[in-house]
């Protein structure tokens, strides 16, 4: 009795002092096989686990029995269960984790894209960036113009890229179309955008082979985002040389709204730096926008962003340069934009993205007494539904539909007669894309696009194909095969329906190398065009002098580095591009060079915080080579060259504290050198005595472009 | 015989009642130790790990998420590539979002979201100006809130000193912060083993750091 007492005893203690121990121990890989290290390995509810080593090995023993949950999680992956059994024998875990959806991915299609923004990868331009990108002055197009691809063309704006046309680029807001993203344009002088740079969180510059969501675009396609909820509530107030800005955003707990106003006006600074222009009435422009967003049902967001703007201005211009009596140009534009977009988890699987917008432009112009007025009418609706059928498939597929109306009319002093003429673009497109993802080292999307356009009766099935392979840890080869379309420009709409749309197929080859804030790529391309518009001069009311018998063809290398590591606070990139293209379009009599290329261009924007004195300081050069420009008197010459294209751009950005909160004051100096430039060159219509023609060189409106600035935030 | 099973018993409900009292308090103080220990990261990532374990396990606690966020931050601010310190302050900032759900007036963790922006400022200059002005009014709302925590004094000392002087920053504006964060040491009452009782041998070492500067001048 006594013995089986102290055996009962013995068995009680032990039981207290020595209970069982499980070992656990496995392995944590990626899907790719490469092992994560630093990965959270427990059994749920215990305070039991282990971090896996850098070989993504772990062991670890626990005094826990019976059935458990054995949990796996590391940051930026799905979090990994399984019921297991601790009184079973237990074999080594083999467990892979895959990616977190809606994260960055290991591989993501580059080729043919430039992808920025606070959150997504890889990022080439962060949002500030283009805000102080010392050559563009604030303008989101002369910013992305520092990038491969982009042709600097001074005396328009926009981006004209890989051999195409300003107009082959189209901008969208949140996804969603908008017709005029740029201030209206005066006759060589460089266009801006008319959206500041602070609105948007990200950009998306996709210079080809663009997914089968976009259409309508032969060349390029730049999604602007705008900024999700605010974090938090703030102010800011702007004076510069040039004129006075402030916005104001307030936080409530799932609701943000923002509002900004700017008042431009050039005369003080016009009236103190000589200009080359005779200004009437200097330009001025009062403008304003609005960002509402709100968070609906768990997963929901609402954004609705509002501008408009108005501008005027009077000038003397020489049509063609003429020299003869300058005729006096009277603008006057007002621009309304709305754009709705509702982005929501509609299940585990699928999301859904539907939008609205809706946007109106006027631009009344008067030259002398005649008056040439246009009228934009423009209205985009879109749905999407993402849906993340399994690890490896990805569908998106939707609709969009949108209607495009263009006013156009011209009211002749001498004659006292109005010729005027419109029409509506209906545009009803279905796209569907999946895209297919295996291992994480090799992505494939393949879309389609379907477009119905009844103004020219056409019926249009376009594929777009991109694939990504990650060839080492930090490289990858990415591919993209497209075929775009784009109606005719509308001054040739206006005048005959009985065209179709241009046609542009993109060939793209990409690679790239990312490590540690470096970033290496060099793309190769090629661009066939065809059923580009011909006629035998603009505005010429006879529908048959129009037709689709233009083509060309584009291709080139670009090479891009950037580089934010290797000296301290020191940030820049360079960027080289080289292009070969012709095309046959418009009234010429054969296929040229056109006047807006160059072939080589090379830009470096340099961007140093000098610490001590809280003092950004940035400094791009820019270099294209020489362009072309064409004797109209002979059709078939080769053409001149103007001479190559320098310039150097300073930004000075300084950060003080004042009246408890900070303030930030900028000075930006384009074309500080002071070189000549010469963009292109107009002929005199008619010929002097000789019989020569004169030319007249299309120049900057003045040699340097001064802007100093105070900013204040609150 | 009966008197020597009742007396195991005993000692067996009375053991286990007794081991799991401390359990929570046994493990964290293990972890601190381990935190403590740390020098590398793949050091500090198992310490942040088995903090996030016992979260996961006592969701009522607030200082594990307090001692997980620590880890994370301390982490970003050591050299790693600019990838990994957003994501240590990703994990950082969900830890200390969960905290301040837990304990919403505890200045403790604006101490640790104040430690976030500066990082965030480091990773990002140009949008670091929008932060400041978050950053100054959360260490205000963190000194109305409790006076005495000396770590909130470091942090903003520590701040000063790494601002340049034109800015009202620099080594001489730092100091005197930097004594004022010594007294609230040396007064701070603690509030049981597991509460937050760091830094004051880093406010020492940034004294000392200031004053053999000035003695070399």
């Amino acid at each position: 009795m006594k013995r089986l007492a102290e055996t009962l005893i013995t068995l009680f203690l032990t039981s207290i002092l020595c209970e069982a121990q499980v070992t656990l121990r496995g392995q944590v890989n990626d899907e790719g096989g490469m092992p994560l290290p630093g990965a959270n390995i427990m059994l749920k509810g215990t305070y039991d686990g282990a971090t896996t080593d850098t070989a993504g090995v772990f062991t670890f023993k626990t005094f826990e029995s019976g059935s458990q949950t054995l949990m796996v999680s590391f940051i930026g992956y799905k979090t990994w269960e399984r019921e297991i059994n601790l009184d079973d024998s237990l074999s080594r875990f083999d467990i892979v984790l895959g990616e977190q959806p809606g994260e960055i991915q290991a591989v993501v299609i580059t080729a043919g894209s430039f992808d920025s923004g606070d959150l997504s990868r890889p990022v080439v331009l962060k949002t500030m960036d283009i805000a102080t990108t010392p050559s563009a002055v604030g303008d989101i197009y002369g910013a992305l113009a520092t990038l491969p691809g982009a042709q600097i063309v001074g005396n328009e704006g926009g981006l004209f890229v890989r051999g195409g046309e300003g107009y082959e680029t189209k901008t969208f807001i949140d996804g969603m179309q908008v017709a005029d993203p740029y201030m209206s344009k005066l006759p060589d002088l460089p266009t801006r955008s008319r959206f500041s740079p602070v609105l948007f969180t990200g950009t998306s510059f996709s210079t080809g082979g663009y997914s089968a969501e976009y259409g309508q675009a032969l060349s390029a396609a730049v999604n602007l985002r705008t900024t999700g909820l605010a974090d938090y509530s703030q102010g800011t107030i702007s004076v510069m040389s040039v004129g006075v800005s402030g916005s104001y955003t307030k936080r409530w707990e799932q609701t943000s709204l923002s509002g900004t106003m700017q008042y431009i006006n050039m005369k003080p600074y016009y009236s103190i730096v000589r200009q080359n222009i005779d200004y009437e009435k200097y330009p001025e422009q009062t403008g304003g926008t609005v960002l509402f967003r709100q968070k609906l049902r768990k997963n929901g967001l609402l954004k609705v962003f509002g501008s408009l703007d108005r501008q005027s201005s009077t000038s003397s211009y020489s049509i063609n340069g003429d020299g003869a009596a300058p005729s006096l140009i009277a603008q006057k534009s007002g621009n309304y934009y709305l754009n709705a977009v509702y982005n929501d988890q509609l299940s585990q699987k699928w999301r859904v993205m539907t939008g609205i917008s809706t946007g109106i432009n006027n631009t009344p112009l008067g030259i002398d007494e005649n008056k040439l007025t246009e009228k934009v009418r423009s209205v985009d609706q879109r749905l999407t539904l993402t849906g993340n059928l399994s690890d490896m498939l990805k569908l998106r597929l939707g609709e969009e539909a949108s209607a495009y109306s263009y006013y156009w009319s011209y009211y002749a002093y001498d004659s006292l007669q109005t010729y005027s003429e419109q029409f509506l673009f209906p545009d009803y497109a279905l796209f569907i894309e999946p895209e297919i993802n295996i291992n994480d080292r090799f992505v494939a999307r393949a879309g389609v696009r379907g477009e119905y356009t009844p103004l020219i009766n056409e019926w249009q099935l376009v594929p777009r194909l991109s694939v990504a392979y990650q060839t080492g840890d930090y490289s990858q080869v990415s591919l993209a095969y497209g075929m775009f379309r784009q109606r005719p420009e509308n001054a040739c709409l206006l005048f005959s329906h009985d065209l179709h749309s241009e046609r542009a197929t993109h060939l793209i080859l990409n690679y790239q190398y990312e490590l540690n804030d470096r970033i290496f790529r060099a793309e190769v391309y090629r661009k066939w065009y065809n059923n580009l518009v011909k006629y035998e001069s603009e505005y010429n009311p006879d529908p048959s002098s129009y037709n689709n018998d233009g083509d060309g063809f584009a291709q080139g290398l670009e090479l891009f580095w950037r580089d934010s590591k290797t000296v301290k606070d020191l940030d820049y990139w360079l960027s080289y591009s080289y292009i070969n293209t012709e095309r046959d379009y418009k009234d010429y009599q054969q296929a040229r060079i056109p006047s807006f290329i160059s072939t080589h261009t090379v830009t470096a924007v340099t961007k140093y915080y000098w610490r001590k004195a809280n003092t950004y300081l940035g400094l791009t050069y820019m270099y294209a080579s020489p362009k072309r420009y064409y004797n109209p008197a002979l059709p078939y010459s080769a053409g001149d060259m103007t001479k190559a294209y320098n310039d150097l751009s300073l930004n000075i950005t300084w950060i003080t504290p004042l009246l408890g909160s900070y303030c930030a004051f900028l000075l930006n100096i384009s074309n500080l050198l002071g070189f000549e430039q010469v963009y292109g060159y107009h002929y005199s219509s008619n010929p002097d005595a000789g019989g020569n023609y004169t030319l007249y060189p299309i120049i900057p409106q003045s040699k340097r472009l001064i802007v100093i600035g105070g900013y204040f935030i609150f | 015989m009966k008197r020597l099973i009742v007396f195991a018993l005993v000692v067996m409900t009375a053991g286990t009642v007794w081991g799991q009292n401390d359990k929570f308090t046994n493990a964290m103080l293990a972890m601190l130790q381990k935190s403590d220990d740390a020098q590398t990261v793949a050091e500090l990532q198992d310490a942040a790990n088995g903090f996030a374990r016992i979260a996961e396990a006592e969701k009522g606690e607030w200082t594990p998420l307090y001692y997980a966020a620590l880890c994370n931050i301390r982490m970003s601010f050591m050299d790693v590539d600019t990838e990994q310190k957003e994501k240590f302050n990703a994990v950082a900032q969900s830890q200390i979002d969960a905290g301040m759900k837990l304990r919403p007036d505890e200045s403790e963790f604006m101490v640790l979201q104040m430690l976030v922006y500066y990082g965030k400022m480091a990773l990002d200059p140009m949008n670091a100006m929008n932060l400041l002005t978050q950053v100054n009014d959360l260490t205000d709302k963190a000194m109305s809130i409790a006076p005495d925590n000396p770590r909130i004094y470091l942090e903003r000392a520590e701040a000063v000193m790494n601002m340049p002087p034109a800015f009202g920053g620099g080594p001489d504006a730092a100091r005197p912060l930097l004594l004022q964060a010594m007294e609230k040491f040396d007064t701070f009452v603690h509030d049981g083993v597991l509460a937050p009782d760091w830094g004051r041998d880093r406010c020492e070492i940034l004294l000392k750091q200031i004053d053999d500067q000035q003695n070399k001048e």
